[in-house]
């Protein structure tokens, strides 16, 4: 990477931070102190600015995963594999969001914390899928073959995607509809304007994250290629003994 | 007064007796869950950083590793060039 290149990726970081930085604050006054409570379900229903834009975020994640995973069995290189795994690091915390807030809504909404509903199901073995991922990356070793493996399941991972989505329509269940069109929508333009606030700040900022994690994934592999190149010229004579 | 004319009070049903309310959503506070769900969002977001900053220390520590086997490679380099300069030096 040269010194300008390496210039242009941090102007780029710091303009999507700061974009982040201006959006999320925005969102969070509007969340708070615009939008008003939701009739039925009280003050609670405020999770649902985050609840859904993190859960947008994850499929993101998933999605970066799911290009970088196909793009290393294509063409394998240290960046498709670098998007992969970012992308599945992504998909993880932002997937924990979304099933941390998600119960606590339905502590108020349902009564319970926890049902074996399909879109939560659905979304809880997509989130495990990546945590698979992770495992798999970190303990597996970083060879061609482990990387192959990873993205076929960085494929699989994906596949869930559409379940997810669908799950409400398909099988019903008891999770709201407000935004896929079969429900009634947000019904205040403030609501209207702290949701969209909220989907755009999360979609900065999860680019923003994503594009951090590529930049640390491969300064990691150039790492790796490094110590592999001072080994093979017999530099390194830590492996000597 | 006969004792069964007497009319229980709320005290003397809580003693005897347990009443189910109707539907279970209200024994959540709505605040406190919302609260919880934002301080989750931070919590999560905090201990992430934490493991990213974990990952540059370690990578951090192979770089050290890495430029101490070159600092190393360069001494030893360095200290043949040397050697194989004495004898040259002698013999002219």
């Amino acid at each position: 990477m040269t010194i300008a290149t390496a210039r242009t990726g941090n102007g780029l970081f710091y303009a999507l931070l700061g974009t982040s930085t201006v959006l999320l604050l925005a969102t969070i006054h509007v969340v708070f102190l615009r939008a008003p409570i939701e009739a039925q379900m009280g003050i609670v229903q405020k999770i649902f600015y985050f609840h859904v834009p993190s859960a947008y975020a994850m499929y993101i994640g998933a999605t970066a995963c799911f290009i970088g995973s196909v793009g290393y069995l294509l063409k394998p290189s240290d960046r498709w594999d670098a998007f992969a795994r970012a992308g599945a690091e992504l998909a993880i915390v932002m997937g924990l969001i979304v099933l941390v807030t998600g119960p606590l809504w339905a502590a108020k909404a349902w009564g319970y914390y926890w049902t074996w509903d399909p879109r939560l199901t659905t979304a809880l073995l997509s989130w495990l899928i990546y945590v698979a991922y992770q495992v798999l990356r970190a303990f597996s070793g970083d060879g061609a073959g482990e990387r192959k493996f990873a993205a076929a399941l960085g494929i699989l991972g994906a596949a869930n995607l559409p379940i997810i989505h669908y799950s409400v329509q398909k099988w019903g269940g008891q999770h709201p509809t407000v935004v896929t069109g079969k429900g009634g929508g947000l019904q205040h333009p403030d609501m209207k304007l702290a949701f969209a606030l909220a989907m755009t700040a999360f979609t900065v900022f999860a680019i923003t994250l994503l594009y951090a994690l590529v930049r640390l994934e491969l300064t990691r592999s150039r790492l790796v290629r490094a110590e592999e190149d001072a080994i093979d010229l017999g530099l390194d004579d830590r492996t000597e003994a | 007064m006969h004792a069964s004319m007497i009319q229980p009070t709320a005290a003397d049903d809580r003693a005897t007796e347990f009443k189910a309310v109707d539907g279970t959503g209200e024994q959540f506070d709505g605040y406190t869950l919302m609260v919880e769900a934002y301080a989750a969002i931070w919590l999560i977001m905090l201990v992430w950083l934490a493991l990213i900053w974990r990952k540059q220390q370690h990578l951090a520590a192979r770089v050290d590793g890495l430029e101490g086997a070159i600092a190393r490679a360069e001494r030893n380099i360095t200290a043949k060039s040397k050697k194989a300069a004495v004898p040259e030096e002698t013999t002219a």
